[in-house]
Protein backbone atom coordinates (compact mmCIF):
# COMPACT_ATOMS: atom_id res chain seq x y z
CA UNK A 1 0.00 0.00 0.00
CA UNK A 2 2.86 2.24 0.92
CA UNK A 3 4.48 1.54 -2.48
CA UNK A 4 1.40 2.70 -4.34
CA UNK A 5 0.91 5.38 -2.42
CA UNK A 6 4.33 6.37 -2.73
CA UNK A 7 4.19 5.86 -6.41
CA UNK A 8 1.33 8.53 -6.46
CA UNK A 9 3.05 11.14 -4.74
CA UNK A 10 5.71 11.03 -6.80
CA UNK A 11 3.63 11.02 -9.56
CA UNK A 12 1.64 14.40 -8.74
CA UNK A 13 4.56 15.92 -7.94
CA UNK A 14 6.73 15.35 -11.91
CA UNK A 15 2.58 16.35 -12.59
CA UNK A 16 3.50 19.56 -10.92
CA UNK A 17 6.80 20.04 -11.65
CA UNK A 18 5.93 19.68 -15.17
CA UNK A 19 2.97 22.44 -15.18
CA UNK A 20 5.29 24.83 -13.49
CA UNK A 21 6.96 25.77 -16.77
CA UNK A 22 4.01 26.35 -18.99
CA UNK A 23 2.08 28.13 -15.95
CA UNK A 24 4.23 31.08 -16.10
CA UNK A 25 5.15 31.30 -19.94
CA UNK A 26 5.86 34.34 -20.55
CA UNK A 27 2.23 35.25 -20.35
CA UNK A 28 1.52 33.85 -23.69
CA UNK A 29 -1.06 31.65 -24.49
CA UNK A 30 0.04 28.73 -26.16
CA UNK A 31 -0.97 27.52 -29.57
CA UNK A 32 -2.04 23.47 -28.33
CA UNK A 33 -4.85 25.36 -25.64
CA UNK A 34 -6.51 27.08 -28.61
CA UNK A 35 -6.80 24.15 -30.84
CA UNK A 36 -10.06 21.95 -30.93
CA UNK A 37 -11.29 22.24 -27.33
CA UNK A 38 -8.19 21.41 -25.62
CA UNK A 39 -8.94 23.18 -22.91
CA UNK A 40 -8.59 20.74 -20.02
CA UNK A 41 -8.98 21.60 -16.25
CA UNK A 42 -6.87 20.58 -13.57
CA UNK A 43 -8.40 17.42 -13.02
CA UNK A 44 -8.42 16.51 -17.11
CA UNK A 45 -4.05 17.17 -16.83
CA UNK A 46 -4.35 14.50 -14.76
CA UNK A 47 -6.11 12.13 -15.69
CA UNK A 48 -4.37 12.51 -19.01
CA UNK A 49 -1.03 12.13 -16.71
CA UNK A 50 -1.77 8.71 -15.32
CA UNK A 51 -3.02 7.72 -18.79
CA UNK A 52 -0.22 8.40 -20.53
CA UNK A 53 1.67 6.35 -17.54
CA UNK A 54 -0.87 3.70 -18.20
CA UNK A 55 -0.57 3.06 -21.89
CA UNK A 56 3.72 3.59 -21.45
CA UNK A 57 3.45 0.19 -18.83
CA UNK A 58 1.28 -1.51 -20.84
CA UNK A 59 3.34 -1.37 -23.87
CA UNK A 60 6.55 -2.75 -21.79
CA UNK A 61 4.21 -5.67 -21.01
CA UNK A 62 3.98 -6.28 -24.37
CA UNK A 63 7.50 -6.12 -25.12
CA UNK A 64 8.69 -2.86 -25.89
CA UNK A 65 11.99 -1.42 -23.64
CA UNK A 66 10.60 1.52 -21.30
CA UNK A 67 12.89 4.16 -22.89
CA UNK A 68 11.21 3.33 -26.19
CA UNK A 69 7.81 2.95 -24.80
CA UNK A 70 8.26 6.34 -23.52
CA UNK A 71 9.21 7.60 -26.77
CA UNK A 72 6.26 6.39 -28.06
CA UNK A 73 3.77 7.54 -25.58
CA UNK A 74 4.98 11.07 -25.84
CA UNK A 75 4.56 10.69 -29.48
CA UNK A 76 0.36 10.12 -29.46
CA UNK A 77 -2.22 13.24 -28.95
CA UNK A 78 -4.08 13.24 -25.21
CA UNK A 79 -6.80 11.56 -27.10
CA UNK A 80 -5.05 9.07 -28.36
CA UNK A 81 -3.63 8.20 -24.98
CA UNK A 82 -7.20 8.23 -23.95
CA UNK A 83 -8.59 5.70 -25.90
CA UNK A 84 -5.33 3.47 -25.17
CA UNK A 85 -5.63 3.67 -21.88
CA UNK A 86 -6.69 -0.23 -20.80
CA UNK A 87 -7.83 -1.07 -24.43
CA UNK A 88 -4.58 -2.00 -26.46
CA UNK A 89 -5.76 -5.29 -26.55
CA UNK A 90 -9.04 -4.59 -27.74
CA UNK A 91 -7.32 -2.55 -30.71
CA UNK A 92 -6.76 -4.24 -34.12
CA UNK A 93 -2.96 -4.35 -34.62
CA UNK A 94 -1.54 -5.20 -38.37
CA UNK A 95 -0.91 -9.10 -37.66
CA UNK A 96 -3.17 -12.13 -36.14
CA UNK A 97 -1.95 -15.73 -34.77
CA UNK A 98 -1.62 -18.56 -37.43
CA UNK A 99 -4.35 -20.52 -35.79
CA UNK A 100 -6.96 -17.51 -36.65
CA UNK A 101 -5.94 -17.55 -40.75
CA UNK A 102 -6.07 -21.39 -40.16
CA UNK A 103 -9.67 -21.08 -39.15
CA UNK A 104 -10.47 -18.54 -41.26
CA UNK A 105 -9.95 -20.27 -44.39
CA UNK A 106 -11.33 -23.57 -42.84
CA UNK A 107 -14.30 -21.08 -42.38
CA UNK A 108 -14.59 -19.70 -45.87
CA UNK A 109 -13.97 -23.10 -47.69
CA UNK A 110 -17.22 -24.46 -45.85
CA UNK A 111 -19.24 -21.01 -46.73
CA UNK A 112 -17.68 -21.61 -50.09
CA UNK A 113 -19.11 -25.37 -49.99
CA UNK A 114 -22.38 -24.19 -47.82
CA UNK A 115 -22.57 -21.77 -50.78
CA UNK A 116 -22.71 -23.59 -54.22
CA UNK A 117 -23.70 -27.13 -53.13
CA UNK A 118 -26.82 -26.47 -50.93
CA UNK B 1 4.12 -22.94 -36.16
CA UNK B 2 5.76 -21.37 -34.04
CA UNK B 3 5.86 -17.88 -35.66
CA UNK B 4 2.91 -16.97 -37.91
CA UNK B 5 3.46 -15.75 -41.37
CA UNK B 6 0.53 -12.88 -41.13
CA UNK B 7 0.49 -10.93 -44.62
CA UNK B 8 1.86 -13.56 -47.07
CA UNK B 9 -0.44 -16.30 -46.09
CA UNK B 10 -2.97 -13.03 -46.11
CA UNK B 11 -2.34 -12.73 -49.80
CA UNK B 12 -2.72 -16.65 -50.47
CA UNK B 13 -6.62 -16.37 -48.52
CA UNK B 14 -7.08 -13.44 -50.50
CA UNK B 15 -8.30 -14.70 -53.71
CA UNK B 16 -10.62 -17.29 -51.26
CA UNK B 17 -12.00 -13.62 -49.82
CA UNK B 18 -12.73 -12.33 -53.11
CA UNK B 19 -15.11 -15.09 -53.75
CA UNK B 20 -16.80 -14.61 -50.57
CA UNK B 21 -16.47 -10.95 -51.08
CA UNK B 22 -18.78 -11.49 -54.26
CA UNK B 23 -20.84 -13.69 -52.21
CA UNK B 24 -21.55 -11.10 -49.83
CA UNK B 25 -21.82 -7.83 -51.81
CA UNK B 26 -24.64 -9.39 -53.62
CA UNK B 27 -27.15 -9.06 -51.06
CA UNK B 28 -25.29 -5.88 -48.81
CA UNK B 29 -25.03 -2.36 -50.37
CA UNK B 30 -21.76 -0.58 -51.13
CA UNK B 31 -22.41 2.75 -50.02
CA UNK B 32 -18.64 3.68 -50.59
CA UNK B 33 -18.17 2.14 -54.41
CA UNK B 34 -21.73 3.58 -55.23
CA UNK B 35 -20.13 7.22 -54.12
CA UNK B 36 -16.85 6.32 -56.35
CA UNK B 37 -19.13 5.79 -59.53
CA UNK B 38 -21.34 8.72 -58.71
CA UNK B 39 -17.62 11.11 -58.46
CA UNK B 40 -16.97 9.29 -61.40
CA UNK B 41 -20.04 10.16 -63.68
CA UNK B 42 -19.73 13.98 -62.38
CA UNK B 43 -16.39 13.92 -63.28
CA UNK B 44 -14.81 14.78 -59.92
CA UNK B 45 -11.97 12.44 -60.22
CA UNK B 46 -9.15 11.50 -62.76
CA UNK B 47 -9.90 8.45 -64.40
CA UNK B 48 -6.62 6.23 -64.06
CA UNK B 49 -4.04 7.43 -61.40
CA UNK B 50 -0.83 5.39 -60.21
CA UNK B 51 1.93 6.64 -58.74
CA UNK B 52 4.50 4.52 -59.98
CA UNK B 53 7.53 6.19 -58.13
CA UNK B 54 6.58 4.99 -54.58
CA UNK B 55 8.98 2.51 -53.37
CA UNK B 56 7.85 -0.74 -52.22
CA UNK B 57 9.33 -2.92 -48.86
CA UNK B 58 8.35 -6.60 -49.20
CA UNK B 59 6.98 -7.13 -45.64
CA UNK B 60 9.10 -9.20 -42.79
CA UNK B 61 6.78 -11.33 -41.05
CA UNK B 62 4.10 -9.40 -39.28
CA UNK B 63 5.81 -6.28 -40.56
CA UNK B 64 3.27 -4.63 -42.56
CA UNK B 65 2.74 -1.47 -40.05
CA UNK B 66 6.66 -0.68 -40.25
CA UNK B 67 6.86 -1.47 -44.08
CA UNK B 68 3.25 0.44 -45.08
CA UNK B 69 4.90 3.58 -43.25
CA UNK B 70 8.14 3.31 -44.79
CA UNK B 71 6.53 3.07 -47.90
CA UNK B 72 4.51 6.63 -47.53
CA UNK B 73 7.68 8.13 -45.79
CA UNK B 74 10.35 7.37 -48.39
CA UNK B 75 7.79 8.28 -51.13
CA UNK B 76 7.85 11.79 -49.59
CA UNK B 77 11.85 11.99 -49.42
CA UNK B 78 12.78 10.92 -45.84
CA UNK B 79 15.12 8.33 -45.47
CA UNK B 80 14.10 6.03 -43.16
CA UNK B 81 13.89 1.72 -43.00
CA UNK B 82 10.70 -0.73 -42.36
CA UNK B 83 13.67 -1.67 -39.46
CA UNK B 84 14.06 1.67 -37.78
CA UNK B 85 10.55 2.06 -37.89
CA UNK B 86 9.63 -1.18 -36.43
CA UNK B 87 10.76 0.30 -33.55
CA UNK B 88 8.35 2.76 -33.20
CA UNK B 89 5.24 1.01 -34.07
CA UNK B 90 6.25 -2.75 -33.83
CA UNK B 91 4.26 -4.23 -30.85
CA UNK B 92 5.81 -7.63 -29.80
CA UNK B 93 3.24 -8.64 -27.61
CA UNK B 94 0.22 -8.17 -29.97
CA UNK B 95 2.27 -9.48 -33.06
CA UNK B 96 1.54 -6.00 -34.94
CA UNK B 97 1.40 -2.23 -35.06
CA UNK B 98 -1.60 0.04 -33.41
CA UNK B 99 -3.44 2.96 -35.39
CA UNK B 100 -2.42 4.92 -33.02
CA UNK B 101 1.01 4.22 -33.22
CA UNK B 102 1.05 4.55 -36.79
CA UNK B 103 -0.01 7.92 -36.56
CA UNK B 104 2.24 9.10 -33.57
CA UNK B 105 5.58 7.39 -35.90
CA UNK B 106 4.71 9.87 -38.42
CA UNK B 107 4.86 12.57 -36.21
CA UNK B 108 7.93 11.25 -34.42
CA UNK B 109 9.35 11.68 -38.26
CA UNK B 110 8.46 15.61 -38.77
CA UNK B 111 4.99 14.16 -40.99
CA UNK B 112 1.75 15.51 -40.08
CA UNK B 113 -0.56 12.53 -39.31
CA UNK B 114 -3.71 13.15 -41.27
CA UNK B 115 -6.51 10.63 -40.53
CA UNK B 116 -9.04 11.03 -43.66
CA UNK B 117 -12.49 10.25 -43.57
CA UNK B 118 -13.96 7.04 -43.97
CA UNK B 119 -14.82 7.16 -47.54
CA UNK B 120 -13.21 5.56 -50.68
CA UNK B 121 -14.23 9.12 -52.53
CA UNK B 122 -11.73 11.17 -50.29
CA UNK B 123 -8.75 8.25 -50.65
CA UNK B 124 -8.78 8.27 -54.43
CA UNK B 125 -9.02 12.13 -54.31
CA UNK B 126 -5.64 11.82 -52.06
CA UNK B 127 -4.11 9.29 -54.54
CA UNK B 128 -4.74 11.69 -57.69
CA UNK B 129 -3.26 14.29 -55.15
CA UNK B 130 0.19 12.34 -55.52
CA UNK B 131 -0.40 11.36 -52.17
CA UNK B 132 -0.19 7.02 -51.18
CA UNK B 133 -3.08 6.65 -48.33
CA UNK B 134 -2.43 3.49 -46.00
CA UNK B 135 -5.41 1.84 -45.07
CA UNK B 136 -6.21 -0.93 -42.68
CA UNK B 137 -7.70 -3.92 -44.14
CA UNK B 138 -9.16 -6.86 -42.15
CA UNK B 139 -8.24 -9.63 -44.91
CA UNK B 140 -9.56 -12.27 -42.37
CA UNK B 141 -13.85 -12.06 -41.12
CA UNK B 142 -15.30 -10.68 -38.77
CA UNK B 143 -15.01 -12.95 -35.58
CA UNK B 144 -11.60 -13.49 -36.59
CA UNK B 145 -10.10 -10.37 -37.41
CA UNK B 146 -7.07 -10.26 -39.92
CA UNK B 147 -5.87 -6.92 -39.56
CA UNK B 148 -3.43 -6.00 -42.65
CA UNK B 149 -2.14 -2.50 -43.72
CA UNK B 150 -1.71 -1.60 -47.08
CA UNK B 151 -0.67 1.49 -49.42
CA UNK B 152 -3.40 2.53 -51.94
CA UNK B 153 -0.99 4.04 -54.46
CA UNK B 154 -3.25 3.84 -57.22
CA UNK B 155 -7.05 3.43 -59.35
CA UNK B 156 -8.97 2.85 -62.21
CA UNK B 157 -12.10 3.60 -62.47
CA UNK B 158 -13.20 2.28 -65.96
CA UNK B 159 -11.63 -1.04 -64.72
CA UNK B 160 -13.30 -0.34 -61.17
CA UNK B 161 -10.27 -1.27 -58.86
CA UNK B 162 -7.39 -0.02 -57.06
CA UNK B 163 -4.02 -0.60 -56.46
CA UNK B 164 -1.51 -1.79 -53.24
CA UNK B 165 1.52 -1.90 -52.34
CA UNK B 166 0.50 -5.09 -49.73
CA UNK B 167 2.56 -7.30 -48.08
CA UNK B 168 4.85 -9.68 -50.66
CA UNK B 169 3.29 -8.19 -53.50
CA UNK B 170 4.45 -4.79 -55.44
CA UNK B 171 1.43 -4.02 -57.09
CA UNK B 172 -1.55 -5.29 -56.20
CA UNK B 173 -4.92 -5.02 -58.11
CA UNK B 174 -8.37 -5.23 -56.08
CA UNK B 175 -11.76 -4.82 -57.24
CA UNK B 176 -13.68 -1.99 -55.62
CA UNK B 177 -15.95 -3.79 -54.00
CA UNK B 178 -13.96 -6.48 -52.49
CA UNK B 179 -11.42 -4.16 -51.23
CA UNK B 180 -14.81 -2.07 -50.05
CA UNK B 181 -15.41 -5.39 -48.07
CA UNK B 182 -11.82 -5.74 -46.56
CA UNK B 183 -11.38 -2.23 -45.53
CA UNK B 184 -15.14 -2.08 -43.98
CA UNK B 185 -14.62 -3.54 -40.59
CA UNK B 186 -11.40 -0.81 -39.87
CA UNK B 187 -14.64 1.20 -39.73
CA UNK B 188 -12.77 2.61 -43.32
CA UNK B 189 -9.74 3.84 -41.55
CA UNK B 190 -7.09 5.59 -43.75
CA UNK B 191 -4.03 7.64 -42.94
CA UNK B 192 -1.48 9.99 -44.67
CA UNK B 193 1.97 10.68 -43.58
CA UNK B 194 2.17 14.31 -45.06
CA UNK B 195 5.64 16.58 -44.73
CA UNK B 196 4.78 20.24 -44.68
CA UNK B 197 3.89 23.01 -46.64
CA UNK B 198 2.46 20.06 -48.34
CA UNK B 199 -1.40 20.18 -47.62
CA UNK B 200 -3.31 16.72 -47.90
CA UNK B 201 -5.61 17.19 -50.71
CA UNK B 202 -9.07 16.37 -47.88
CA UNK B 203 -7.70 18.80 -45.01
CA UNK B 204 -10.06 20.39 -43.27
CA UNK B 205 -8.83 23.46 -41.18
CA UNK B 206 -9.80 22.52 -37.71
CA UNK B 207 -8.32 19.03 -38.22
CA UNK B 208 -5.43 19.82 -39.83
CA UNK B 209 -4.49 22.38 -37.37
CA UNK B 210 -5.23 19.79 -34.77
CA UNK B 211 -2.95 17.63 -36.47
CA UNK B 212 -0.26 20.45 -36.85
CA UNK B 213 -0.42 21.28 -33.17
CA UNK B 214 0.38 17.68 -31.96
CA UNK B 215 3.44 17.76 -34.25
CA UNK B 216 4.70 20.77 -32.91
CA UNK B 217 4.46 19.62 -29.72
CA UNK B 218 7.32 16.99 -30.29
CA UNK B 219 9.67 19.74 -30.99
CA UNK B 220 9.24 20.04 -34.70
CA UNK B 221 9.42 24.07 -35.10
CA UNK B 222 9.77 24.47 -38.38
CA UNK B 223 7.90 21.89 -39.93
CA UNK B 224 4.77 23.53 -37.93
CA UNK B 225 5.35 27.04 -38.85
CA UNK B 226 5.99 25.63 -42.65
CA UNK B 227 2.50 24.04 -41.89
CA UNK B 228 0.83 27.11 -40.39
CA UNK B 229 1.75 28.63 -43.43
CA UNK B 230 0.58 26.22 -45.80
CA UNK B 231 -2.92 26.37 -44.38
CA UNK B 232 -2.85 30.36 -43.98
CA UNK B 233 -2.02 29.69 -47.99
CA UNK B 234 -5.45 27.82 -48.52
CA UNK B 235 -7.71 29.25 -45.42
CA UNK B 236 -6.26 33.02 -44.79
CA UNK B 237 -8.43 33.80 -42.17
CA UNK B 238 -7.53 30.59 -40.14
CA UNK B 239 -7.75 31.64 -36.32
CA UNK B 240 -5.25 28.06 -35.45
CA UNK B 241 -3.00 29.37 -38.10
CA UNK B 242 -3.01 32.98 -37.39
CA UNK B 243 -2.32 32.04 -33.57
CA UNK B 244 0.12 28.72 -34.33
CA UNK B 245 2.33 31.16 -36.69
CA UNK B 246 2.29 34.46 -34.01
CA UNK B 247 3.82 31.61 -31.36
CA UNK B 248 5.97 30.18 -33.44
CA UNK B 249 7.24 33.59 -34.54
CA UNK B 250 7.36 34.29 -30.85
CA UNK B 251 9.53 31.85 -30.05
CA UNK B 252 11.67 32.02 -32.11
CA UNK B 253 12.17 35.76 -31.57
CA UNK B 254 10.41 37.43 -34.29
CA UNK B 255 8.68 39.55 -32.57
CA UNK B 256 7.49 42.03 -34.85
CA UNK B 257 6.20 39.58 -36.98
CA UNK B 258 4.86 37.63 -34.71
CA UNK B 259 2.55 40.95 -33.57
CA UNK B 260 1.92 41.18 -37.14
CA UNK B 261 -0.07 37.46 -36.91
CA UNK B 262 -1.66 37.99 -33.63
CA UNK B 263 -3.02 41.26 -35.08
CA UNK B 264 -4.43 39.58 -37.90
CA UNK B 265 -6.13 36.93 -35.53
CA UNK B 266 -7.90 39.34 -33.63
CA UNK B 267 -9.04 40.64 -36.58
CA UNK B 268 -10.20 37.04 -37.64
CA UNK B 269 -11.91 36.21 -34.41
CA UNK B 270 -12.58 39.40 -32.29
CA UNK B 271 -14.31 37.37 -30.15
CA UNK B 272 -11.45 35.08 -28.56
CA UNK B 273 -9.22 36.79 -26.12
CA UNK B 274 -6.00 34.43 -27.12
CA UNK B 275 -5.15 36.98 -30.23
CA UNK B 276 -5.47 40.01 -28.27
CA UNK B 277 -3.54 38.76 -24.87
CA UNK B 278 -0.95 37.26 -26.90
CA UNK B 279 -0.81 40.49 -29.10
CA UNK B 280 -0.31 42.54 -25.87
CA UNK B 281 2.61 40.27 -24.60
CA UNK B 282 4.41 40.72 -27.85
CA UNK B 283 4.16 44.26 -27.99
CA UNK B 284 4.99 44.22 -24.43
CA UNK B 285 8.45 41.97 -25.52
CA UNK B 286 9.06 45.06 -27.94
CA UNK B 287 8.93 47.29 -25.25
CA UNK B 288 6.06 48.74 -26.92
CA UNK B 289 4.23 48.90 -23.52
CA UNK B 290 1.63 52.11 -24.25
CA UNK B 291 0.39 50.18 -27.65
CA UNK B 292 0.21 46.49 -25.22
CA UNK B 293 -2.37 48.02 -22.79
CA UNK B 294 -5.23 48.71 -24.84
CA UNK B 295 -5.30 44.75 -26.82
CA UNK B 296 -4.43 43.63 -23.11
CA UNK B 297 -7.63 45.26 -21.64
CA UNK B 298 -10.19 43.85 -24.69
CA UNK B 299 -8.50 40.22 -23.66
CA UNK B 300 -9.33 40.88 -19.78
CA UNK B 301 -12.98 42.46 -21.06
CA UNK B 302 -13.34 39.25 -23.49
CA UNK B 303 -12.70 36.97 -20.29
CA UNK B 304 -12.86 33.30 -21.04
CA UNK B 305 -11.67 30.10 -19.57
CA UNK B 306 -7.87 31.95 -19.88
CA UNK B 307 -8.90 34.88 -17.73
CA UNK B 308 -6.09 34.18 -15.47
CA UNK B 309 -3.30 34.74 -18.10
CA UNK B 310 -4.87 37.59 -19.30
CA UNK B 311 -5.30 39.49 -16.04
CA UNK B 312 -1.61 39.16 -15.41
CA UNK B 313 -0.67 39.97 -18.57
CA UNK B 314 -2.57 43.38 -18.58
CA UNK B 315 -1.76 43.96 -14.61
CA UNK B 316 1.85 43.43 -16.05
CA UNK B 317 1.76 46.11 -18.63
CA UNK B 318 0.02 48.33 -16.56
CA UNK B 319 2.96 48.15 -13.73
CA UNK B 320 5.70 49.13 -16.40
CA UNK B 321 3.27 51.60 -18.03
CA UNK B 322 3.17 53.58 -14.30
CA UNK B 323 6.70 53.16 -14.52
CA UNK B 324 7.35 54.84 -17.71
CA UNK B 325 8.67 58.60 -17.78
CA UNK B 326 6.42 60.96 -19.22
CA UNK B 327 3.49 59.43 -17.84
CA UNK B 328 0.64 60.38 -19.46
CA UNK B 329 -1.20 57.23 -20.35
CA UNK B 330 -4.54 57.44 -21.88
CA UNK B 331 -6.51 54.49 -22.58
CA UNK B 332 -5.66 54.73 -26.54
CA UNK B 333 -2.37 56.39 -26.58
CA UNK B 334 -0.95 56.27 -30.22
CA UNK B 335 2.48 57.18 -29.43
CA UNK B 336 4.76 54.75 -27.59
CA UNK B 337 8.20 54.26 -30.09
CA UNK B 338 10.11 54.61 -26.69
CA UNK B 339 11.91 51.59 -25.62
CA UNK B 340 11.36 50.81 -22.13
CA UNK B 341 14.05 50.46 -19.36
CA UNK B 342 15.30 47.07 -18.89
CA UNK B 343 12.72 45.10 -16.54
Amino acid sequence: MSRQFMKFVSRLLVLCMLALPFSSHAGMIPTDQIAAAQQQDARGVVTTYLARADVQSELQALGISSDSARDRVAAMTDEEVGRLAGQIQAQPAGAASPWAVAAAVIVIVWALWYFYYR
Amino acid sequence: MSAGRFCPQGARIAGLLLLAAALLSGCAGLPQVDAVRAARDRDQLPRRVELADVPFFPQQEHHCGPAALATVLVASGTAITPEALAEQVYLPGREGSLQVEMLAAARRNGHIAWQLAPSLVDVLREVAAGNPVIVLLNVGLRPMPFWHYAVVIGYDLDKGEVLLRSGDQRRKRVPFAPFDFFWRDSKYWAMLAMPPPRLPATANEAGYGTAVVAVERLGYAAEARQAYEAMLARWPESYLALMGLGNSLHASGRLAAAADAFRRASLAKPTDAAAFNNLAQTLADLGQWREALEPARQAVALGGPLLETSQSTLSAIEREVARLPANKVRKSSKKGEKKARNP
